[in-house]
């Protein structure tokens, strides 16, 4: 169940956005409610994790790689691929190039535009 | 403030707590009642975005403790001192966050309130139940 569900459509798609610069969250987080999407947000791997345990709904996470913590990007990617194979993963970075992690995940580098992230989540969640 | 940005503000909410799962709940809560909910983990990422005069807040819901850095009552001065304009409510518990959310419900942008407030009170026990066993 969302706890947002009462007011959204029934298809919509929940995703899980994982980033710990507030503002660049903020802007992919509005860009994917505008576009329907529930979205919950995570400042760091942990919390991730911690969302993930308890909102069963979550199609797609979207994770920057350089997280603070004990859990990154391709932790939190490596991780999903175990616990929760049927979840669809794209990570992003800044600095790292495609990093080496299972064929299946996605990789958007930054800079990028909401819509960019939009596209490649909507795709994800097929 | 222009009025736009004005009415803007009045319908955001800059909510700040480290507990994710809290944070989450209460967030959702708010935007099922016509809100924009800005979400911060700590003290200096509601700072970033009160420093950013493109992103109307009107109110702050946040909790007492925090870490890293400033705790609810640091952030409550800096607020006093650099946006003296914007309403605040720090809450000490999640239960007090909840009451809080359920108030800022009542006199929101929308006039129904999504789900009983009291479903958010139970889900949030329930999930720091499991996130942190306590002994009773």
């Amino acid at each position: 169940m969302a706890l947002g569900s009462a007011d959204v459509g029934e298809r919509s798609i929940t995703v899980l956005v994982v980033e710990d610069e507030i503002l660049v969250r903020l802007a992919v987080a509005d860009s994917l409610r505008s576009e329907g999407f529930i979205v919950l947000e995570a400042a760091t791997g942990d919390e991730a994790k911690a969302l993930l345990a308890t909102f069963a709904e979550i199609a797609v996470v979207f994770s920057d790689i350089q997280t603070p913590g004990a859990t990154d990007g391709v932790a939190l990617a490596a991780f999903l691929r175990t616990a929760y194979p049927n979840v669809g993963i794209l990570l992003t970075s800044g600095t790292v190039m495609r990093p080496d992690t299972d064929k299946s995940v996605a990789f958007l580098a930054k800079p990028y535009h909401p819509h960019d992230v939009v596209m490649r989540v909507r795709d994800l969640a097929k | 403030m222009h009025p736009a940005k004005e009415a803007a503000a009045d319908a955001t909410i800059l909510l700040v707590d480290g507990e994710v799962l809290v944070r989450t709940a209460i967030a959702e809560y708010l935007r099922g009642c016509g809100y924009r909910v800005i979400e911060a983990a700590q003290a200096d990422e509601a700072v970033a975005v009160l420093n950013d005069d493109a992103i109307p807040v009107g109110i702050v819901l946040s909790a007492l403790e925090l870490q890293p850095g400033m705790d609810g009552f640091g952030l409550a001065r800096w607020i006093r001192e650099h946006r003296p304009g914007v309403s605040l409510v720090l809450a000490g518990t999640p239960a007090r966050a909840v009451a809080s959310a359920t108030e800022l419900c009542e006199n929101g942008p929308m006039l129904a309130r999504p789900y009983d407030p009291q479903s958010v009170h139970d889900r949030i026990k329930r999930l720091l139940a499991v996130r942190k066993p306590r002994p009773e």
